[in-house]
């Protein structure tokens, strides 16, 4: 398949979970996923993650935890979904 | 972020963090309505709790292990002390069966109701409140003494019981 054969329909948005806390200067969040709970994965809405509740996470690495992906026929509905989606991400650290 | 304007008009780059960041991550208010979302939080946990305790004992059906505040002739009342971002907030809450009322920094008493909203995809507990007649959901997470309700914007409690 070549690059032109790739046709473009809709709009995607990607957005980065990361363990960090932006009222403290983006500080990195370290320690046990207490709670995680995500949005439901279908067509439209894609979590991509290696970590699960109670996991840790850890100083020695990013502290990024999920990339999460979301897809709508215009670009307005690709970002309600998205707003709709994150309020969805709940995350406890410690 | 998603909720912007700037970003929803598309005027993104890479300093748009630093270039919005006061109005990306304004100081956050706790209003009274978190305020009474954390303690309905609180009181469905000790009923699942003791729920749960009771199976474990084999006295699910007794009336003596129910965690609702039933008294004899009278209504039971607590004190429960929220703190959010240095913040403290004295709550008093009374116990009607099912129902409550309940008062914050000693203002006005106010009827409060809370429900779970099923939700058998998720791990999330969600519950619907009315606190006098003001409808809202929201999800909620407790561990040991920190509740934390989601709504907009994340809020953190720690909670002193007397």
């Amino acid at each position: 398949m070549t690059q032109d054969e790739i046709k473009k329909y809709g709009h995607a948005f990607e957005a980065r979970i990361y363990a960090e806390n932006p009222r403290n200067g983006f500080l990195p969040g370290a320690g046990p996923l207490t709670h995680l709970s995500t949005p439901i994965p279908n067509d439209c809405v894609r979590v991509e993650t290696g970590v699960r509740q109670s996991d840790e996470v850890s100083v020695h690495y990013d502290p990024m935890i999920a990339k999460l992906v979301v897809w709508g026929v215009s670009r307005n509905m690709a970002l309600n979904s998205l707003i709709a989606r994150l309020r969805e991400y709940h995350v406890r650290l410690n | 972020m998603a909720s912007h304007p700037s970003f929803q008009a598309g005027d993104v780059h890479t300093g748009f963090i630093d270039q919005h960041l006061d109005s990306l991550f304004p100081p956050i208010e706790v209003s009274e309505q978190t305020i009474c979302q954390a303690v309905a939080a609180m009181t469905v946990n000790e009923k699942i709790a003791s729920q749960k305790l009771a199976v474990r004992q084999g006295r699910a059906s007794d009336p003596w292990t129910a965690c609702d505040g039933f008294r004899i002739n009278s209504y039971h009342e607590r004190e429960i002390k929220l703190e959010s971002n240095v913040k403290k907030f004295n709550v008093k809450l009374r116990y009607l069966r099912p129902n409550y009322e309940i008062q914050v920094n000693d203002g006005e008493w106010k009827p409060l109701a809370v429900q779970t909203v099923k939700d058998s995809q998720s791990n999330r507990l969600t519950l619907k409140m009315n606190l006098d007649g003001v409808q809202s959901i929201f999800s909620t997470v407790i561990t040991d003494n920190h509740i934390d309700i989601f709504n907009e914007v994340r809020v953190n409690f720690c909670l002193q019981i007397s």
